[in-house]
């Protein structure tokens, strides 16, 4: 089954962690629900930011298509013009298109660890206001009753709805 | 727990990575020795 992340922005502390109990309480694992707000966010009280902590994730599946691509872009050109005395077959071309993609991992991926997370940011207005952005993974045929519980929990709050990316590899 | 489970996720990608980077160069090197 299909996880979703569903968001939340909560007007403050008490709320956000209202929401997690409640979550808690319907069955939602708490290592599937994240917080994020300022930086003085009470860490005993609400579950920390999970893989929303830095950009490493998105930076490194960017880094790992455009290494791969300029690295397939390099052997084609090296297919077409290499010296006699060098051989590049199909395979030297391969070979390049993986040298690519690690080198690019490892670098926009290191990167990505020193950067907020670029999925955070239609929030940033909210957390630099104070607001907490609470959200959580929940099965793709949940989606609706997780809404449901958060709407009946404060019928101001603000559902942002469902993120498009879900997570590639679980964390 | 859960941070360091994210952590170590992506220490184990970066690893990888760098595995990848490895076996393509020693691939590379070899055959150019040939």
């Amino acid at each position: 089954m299909m996880k979703k992340r569903l968001c939340f922005v909560s007007p403050d502390v008490e709320h956000a962690e209202s929401v997690v109990q409640h979550l808690e309480a319907d069955g939602i694992p708490r290592k599937n629900i994240y917080a994020i707000g300022p930086p003085d966010l009470p860490k005993e009280r609400l579950p920390g930011p999970g893989p929303e902590r830095d950009d490493f994730m998105p930076a490194f599946l960017r880094g790992i298509t455009f290494g791969a691509g300029g690295g397939l872009l390099i052997g084609v050109v090296v297919l077409m013009f290499a010296p006699a005395r060098i051989e590049v077959g199909l395979g030297g071309v391969l070979l390049l298109g993986l040298l690519g993609a690690s080198v690019g991992g490892l670098g926009t991926g290191i990167f990505g660890l020193a950067f907020p997370s670029s999925r955070l940011e239609p929030f940033a207005k909210d957390i630099e206001a104070g607001r907490i952005v609470v959200m959580v993974d929940v099965p793709e045929d949940q989606i609706e009753r997780v809404n449901a519980l958060v709407r009946r929990l404060n019928p101001d709050v603000n559902i942002e709805g469902v993120e498009p990316p879900p997570p590639v590899i679980p964390p | 727990m859960r941070k360091s489970a994210v952590t170590w996720r992506n220490i184990l990608l970066l690893i990888a990575c760098l595995l990848v980077f490895y076996l393509v160069v020693l691939t590379i090197a070899r055959s150019l020795a040939q």
